[in-house]
Parts: C-alpha cells; sequence; structure tokens
C-alpha cells in the first residue's frame, strides 16, 4: 500500500524546468511504458479488439512504446507540467481518432506484425519506405529508381535509404515490433515450404494494411488514372508522390510498370514475393526471369540485378 | 513454473525500455539532412536542411493544427511541438548543426506551420569559438577546483529552448578572457624568474634573452587575436549588408505584390463592369426583338382592314373583332376573304428554344406540320394581296428565323 502510494506520489509529480523533466522520465520510463501499455489495452479491449493472448499484448506494448516515444518529446515543450497526465491526455487524443491502428485479426500472427510493423515504420521513416519494394516484391535498389523513374539526386538517396536500412534500420524495426529471431525463422521456413500460399497470404494481408497506412499522407492517399500516371512519368513531376503512393498501392505499381514496360525491359512484373530479412551488401537479387520468349521459341535469361557496393 | 510466453512479453518489455533510454543519445548524434514533417500525424512535406538555409509553410484552413513532429530518413522523432488552443507559440529543434525554429498558430478550425532552419553557428563563428572555448577553459578552471559550483548544463537537441547569446558579446567576452589568460601568465613568469638570480650572475646574457622572447611572443598572440577580432568584425558586418540587401530586395517584392493585386482588383471590376453591361445589350436586344414582331403584327393589322373595305358580292367583309374563344388579334387578322393556304419550311437560328419558334407560328397562324432535319413544316392562310415572297420577306426579317423555302430540297451538310 505504502509502496502504491509512493508510485502514485512520484508519478503525479510536477515538473517545472528541462533537467527535472529529463530526471522524471529516466527514472519513470518503466511506469510510464505500462501506464502507455495500459491505456491501449483499455482502448483495445473498449472498442471490441481485445483478446487474451500474446500477440494482443504484444500489439498493446508495441503501440505503447510509439506513443511514449512521442510524448517524451513533446511533454518538454509543455513544462512546467505533469507529465503522467500529460501522457494520459496525448494518448487520449490519439485513440479519439477514427482509426488510429490498423487492427485485424490476422495481422497478429508473425506475418501479420511483420507487415503491419513494416508498413507503420514506412509511414515514418524514408528508408523503411524504399526498401518495402524489395520486402515486398523483391527489388532492388537499382530496380526501384528504374522503376519510378528518378533522377540521379534521388536515385543516391535510394541507394543510402536501402544502406541504412541494412545497416541499423531493419534490427531497430525487428526490435521494437517484438519479431524474435524464432518467429522470423518460422516465417522463412512457411516461405520456403509453401511459398505460394505464403505469398497469398501477404497479397491479402497488404491490401488491409495498404489501404489504412496510405491514409497517413493525405496528398499521396489517392490512386491517379493510367492518363494522370503517363502525365506524371513524361512530365517529369510527382517524384515524392511517385515514391510514397507506389510503395503503398500495390494496384498503382502494377499499373505503372505495365505503362512503362517497354522501357523497363528487363525487370518483371511486381508480384508479391516476401523477403523477410534487408538487402545485404553486395548480394545479387535474383530474379527467375519468368521468362522471356526468344525469337527461336526457347525462354531467354538476361542478366540479374546486382547491389552496388558504393554505399552511402 | 513461469509461462514460457510471459517470458517473452517480459524480454520484449525490456528492449522497448533500452530502446527508449537511448533515444537522448541517438538523437544526439543525429545528422540534420532531409527531415520529413508530420501535422496531426499526418505527413504533409519536407524539410532539406542540406542547402544552409531553408523554410517550409504549412497551411489548413479547414482543421486545427494540433500537433507538429520533425523525423529523420530514418524514422527517428527529433522534434515535436504541441500547438496552442489559440494564437502562436515557437519553440526551438537542434539537430546536428541546425537550429529549426518551429512556429504553429492555432485556432479552433484552422491553423499553420513554419518551419525555419540555419546553420546554428556560421563558419567564422566557429573557428572563433574555438579559440574563445580554450580560453573560457581558463576561466572555468575555477569552478573545477570548486567541485561545489555546476558547470553550464549544455542544451541537448530535440528540445525546446531560449535562442543563443549574440556573437559579437561573446566573442568579445572570449577576447578578454584569452587577453586575461596571457597577462596571468607573464605575471607568472615574471614572478617565476626571482629564484634563478644565481644563474643570471652565471650567465648573465641569457636571463634577458629569455624574458625578451616571452614577451615578443605574448605580443605576437595579441597582435594575430586583434588581427583575427578585425577579420571576423569583418565577416559580420558583411553578412550584415547582405542580410539588410535581402530584407530590402523583400520589401521590394512585397511593394510589387501589392501592386499586382490591386491591379488584379482593378481588372475584375472592370470585367463585371462588361458583364453588366453585356446583360444590358442582351436584354434591349430582345426588347428590341419584341417590339419588331409587334410591328408585324401591326402591320399585318393594318392590311386586314385595307381588303376587308373592298367589297364583295355587295356585302362588305365585317372587320370588328369576333366574339370568340381566339384572341382579338387573330380575328381581326383572319379576313372574310378566302386566303389561300401557303405551305412552306422554315428553319430557325441555333440555340433557338422551342417556346419562341411556337410563338412565332402562332403569331402568323400557321399550322405546323413535319419536322425535318432542322426544318419546320409551316401552313399557313396567306390573306391577299399579301404575296408569298413579301411574306417570306417579313418572315426573314424576324431575328431566329434562319431561312424560308418552299421545296425541300436534302439536307446540306453542316
Amino acid at each position: 500500500m505504502e509502496q502504491r502510494q509512493a508510485i502514485t506520489k512520484k508519478l503525479s509529480a510536477l515538473v517545472e524546468t528541462a533537467e527535472e523533466y529529463d530526471r522524471f522520465i529516466a527514472e519513470a520510463s518503466p511506469e510510464l511504458l505500462d501506464h502507455a501499455t495500459g491505456l491501449t489495452r483499455r482502448f483495445l479491449r473498449e472498442t471490441g479488439q481485445w483478446a487474451d493472448d500474446v500477440g494482443h499484448e504484444k500489439l498493446a506494448l508495441r503501440w505503447g512504446y510509439e506513443l511514449l516515444e512521442r510524448f517524451l518529446l513533446c511533454g518538454r515543450g509543455e513544462i512546467p507540467c505533469r507529465p503522467f497526465f500529460l501522457l494520459d491526455s496525448l494518448i487520449a487524443k490519439y485513440f479519439s481518432q477514427p482509426e488510429p491502428l490498423c487492427y485485424d485479426k490476422d495481422l497478429l500472427s508473425p506475418l501479420g506484425r511483420f507487415l503491419d510493423g513494416l508498413t507503420s515504420r514506412a509511414v515514418v521513416s524514408r528508408d523503411a519506405l524504399i526498401t518495402l519494394f524489395y520486402h515486398q516484391y523483391g527489388f532492388g535498389p537499382g530496380q526501384v529508381v528504374r522503376l519510378l523513374g528518378l533522377g540521379p539526386v534521388e536515385s543516391q538517396r535510394v541507394y543510402k535509404n536501402f544502406e541504412r536500412w541494412r545497416r541499423s534500420g531493419w534490427d531497430r524495426a525487428m526490435t521494437e515490433l517484438g519479431l524474435g529471431e524464432a518467429e522470423l525463422l518460422e516465417i522463412e521456413e512457411h516461405k520456403v515450404h509453401r511459398p505460394d500460399r505464403v505469398n497469398a497470404e501477404v497479397a491479402r494481408l497488404l491490401r488491409v494494411v495498404q489501404g489504412h497506412y496510405r491514409k497517413s499522407e493525405p496528398e499521396h492517399f489517392p490512386c491517379l488514372s493510367r492518363e494522370q500516371w503517363a502525365d506524371l512519368f513524361g512530365q517529369g513531376y510527382g517524384l515524392d508522390y511517385r515514391v510514397w503512393h507506389l510503395a503503398l498501392c500495390r494496384d498503382c505499381l502494377t499499373g505503372v510498370h505495365d505503362l512503362r514496360k517497354d522501357g523497363l525491359a528487363d525487370i518483371p512484373a511486381p508480384r508479391i514475393d516476401l523477403h523477410i530479412r534487408p538487402l545485404s551488401k553486395g548480394k545479387v537479387v535474383p530474379f527467375t526471369l519468368n521468362h522471356r520468349e526468344g525469337g527461336n521459341g526457347k525462354p531467354t535469361r538476361r542478366p540479374s540485378e546486382s547491389l552496388s557496393t558504393t554505399s552511402a | 513454473m513461469e509461462n514460457p510466453q510471459d517470458g517473452h512479453l517480459r524480454a520484449y518489455r525490456q528492449r522497448l525500455l533500452d530502446a527508449l533510454r537511448a533515444l537522448p543519445e541517438r538523437r544526439r548524434r543525429e545528422r540534420s539532412g532531409t527531415l520529413r514533417v508530420f501535422v496531426n500525424h499526418e505527413g504533409v512535406g519536407g524539410l532539406d536542411c542540406d542547402g544552409g538555409k531553408a523554410a517550409f509553410v504549412y497551411v489548413n484552413s479547414k482543421r486545427p493544427v494540433e500537433l507538429v513532429e520533425l523525423r529523420t530518413e530514418a524514422g527517428l522523432l527529433v522534434g515535436s511541438l504541441c500547438a496552442p488552443a489559440l494564437g502562436t507559440k515557437t519553440g526551438e529543434v537542434r539537430i546536428g548543426s541546425y537550429a529549426i525554429e518551429v512556429s504553429i498558430t492555432g485556432g479552433s478550425q484552422e491553423g499553420s506551420v513554419r518551419l525555419d532552419a540555419r546553420l546554428a553557428v556560421s563558419w567564422p563563428r566557429r573557428v572563433w569559438d574555438a579559440v574563445a572555448a580554450g580560453a573560457a577553459r581558463l576561466g572555468q578552471r575555477d569552478w573545477r577546483a570548486r567541485p561545489e559550483a555546476e558547470p553550464p548544463a549544455p542544451v541537448p537537441s530535440g528540445t525546446v529552448g531560449p535562442g543563443r547569446l549574440r556573437p559579437a558579446l561573446v566573442l568579445q567576452a572570449g577576447l578578454a578572457l584569452a587577453v586575461l589568460f596571457l597577462l596571468v601568465d607573464r605575471l607568472g613568469d615574471r614572478v617565476g624568474q626571482g629564484p634563478p638570480v644565481a644563474q643570471v650572475a652565471e650567465t648573465p646574457r641569457a636571463q634577458p634573452a629569455k624574458g625578451e622572447t616571452s614577451l615578443d611572443q605574448h605580443e605576437r598572440m595579441l597582435t594575430s587575436l586583434a588581427q583575427g577580432q578585425d577579420k571576423i568584425l569583418k565577416t559580420v558586418k558583411t553578412q550584415q549588408r547582405l542580410e539588410n540587401r535581402v530584407r530590402a530586395e523583400q520589401k521590394r517584392m512585397a511593394v510589387e505584390i501589392g501592386h499586382l493585386r490591386s491591379q488584379v482588383t482593378g481588372l475584375s471590376l472592370a470585367k463585371e463592369a462588361l458583364v453588366k453591361e453585356l446583360t444590358a445589350l442582351q436584354l434591349r436586344d430582345r426588347e428590341l426583338e419584341l417590339s419588331m414582331r409587334r410591328d408585324m403584327v401591326e402591320l399585318a393589322r393594318a392590311l386586314a382592314p385595307m381588303e376587308a373595305g373592298r367589297p364583295v358580292g355587295g356585302r362588305l367583309v365585317e372587320t370588328a373583332p369576333r366574339p370568340s374563344t381566339q384572341p382579338p388579334q387573330l380575328a381581326e387578322i383572319r379576313p372574310e376573304n378566302p386566303a389561300h393556304p401557303l405551305t412552306f419550311w422554315v428553319s430557325f437560328e441555333e440555340g433557338t428554344p422551342e417556346t419562341s419558334i411556337q410563338q412565332l407560328i402562332q403569331e402568323i397562324h400557321g399550322r405546323r406540320g413535319p419536322t425535318n432535319a432542322g426544318w419546320y413544316n409551316v401552313e399557313v392562310n396567306l390573306p391577299e394581296p399579301q404575296t408569298p415572297d413579301g411574306f417570306f420577306e417579313s418572315l426573314k426579317k424576324t431575328k431566329i428565323v434562319k431561312a424560308v423555302t418552299t421545296n425541300l430540297t436534302p439536307v446540306p451538310n453542316r
């Protein structure tokens, strides 16, 4: 009882300077994380999206962490304040939105958490966004540059994105998503033994997550018609839009590839090909070139893509 | 026995706590690059901080701005500011060598965000800061000797904090400390020269040479410090002149924009006046058309009594309006004399409404027949002595009539 009172007193403390705020956060971060997780759990319960299993617990932990990460910086600008109650108000504000989380029971499996986590990461990280083309379709940085019609400056950025994601971004994302090595190996094993089934499941789940997270970028949310895409590529504008929309819309990506296929002879049409790990440095991207017919009727192979070893 | 799932959850929670604790250090090490701007958790654009200076403006006239966040390309959150209920709130975010001023203007229905990124420290300032920092460290020897005194706290990145002191003041303070250090050092040398008097006696030439060398060195240092200060002051003045020029240019452009706006307003007013005139002309045109039609009717009326006055078989034609259900003008126009029917085809101007066509046919007391490719078949009882040509001429003068013919040939191509 006394301990509980001490904790309550500590958490309801008023901080008046930046130093006090930093000290409070450092000392109370476990309680703050538990509190944010508890509020997330309550939201899921009250909206009928909760079940008592590990998948839901991990979802609550993950979102509690993400909300707390936002609070840590935002709270500094509200000093003097009572951080505990400020956290309450920020989380309540977040959950008051119509669809704050992308919730689907199928997204609680390891594969679902991987796809949901990766896509939600892509909303805030350009590194994750660019590498979605690899994780979802197996495209390396060179193919991404040509598929999106990017110039030299933008293409350098793409290579940097791949490199940074490989170096540290992927590890950090897996840690924050709570995906351990065992779960990742489980997904990879399923993919080896039943690739079609896994890719079909990925295609189905991607429709759910892409539709939800595309709303995070209002300007990039709407899909363009074929004529509009032709004009966009023909006139050479909308580079940001291409990157953000095509990474999160499989239908438009397929349409764009079809529109530009004459100039993309060695890049096959986008099809779901899940890759769990990031593209390693120097690794060749093997496209089973599904197979163009040559003049004599025999399938012809074209040289596969090599990842450039020049990193940022 | 512990549930393995609980162990997984506990391990996950611990990893998240470790990640939270590592965030401040990650932010300190992060470089600027291109930052992504989020307003109310939605991406609205980017701010490129690699070019020295950058600005970003976002305005939403339909929804209030509640929260602004800045993230790097790796997704790291480096800045965050909540909007005020009303008015403007400003904060500063430090990332790498950049300082980004964030201004949010809040409202119940709308809001705006402005971001101004600039290099926090220019290169001449960095050079001079290094010199001043060295001298300042000597001044800070005092607090090191007194552990109870606190060193100045660094401003961590991502925080909202106050602006920096003016460069000139810090420059002056650094220079003063450097001069103080040199004086103290020189006095220390003089005091230290006491004991080796015997050496002086033994080597009378060596001692004065050592003192002169030290003094020369100090004088040279002071001279170079003063020269450095002059150069930096010149640079600061040049920068100020450039800033003044930019401000003047901005003012000039604001004036030009004002002129353009007034021109646009003038053109809009002129356009409105023209539209009003055009409407008035159209109304007048319509009135003239109606007046012309009335004249035609009057003319027909005038012709009819002349025919009616001629005796036919000893009997005068009745010209008084017949008490019938038909309107009076129809009774006046129709003479007693038997009229010969005339059938013809008439076409109308494009865009003529059906009601106008009907009205005209009624006015000439016609009977409408079939229609063929825009040609209307009409039959009228043409009163004598009016000839068909005369009738057609007067009909063609009607504004809505395009052409009249008695013999409809195959439809010409339009």
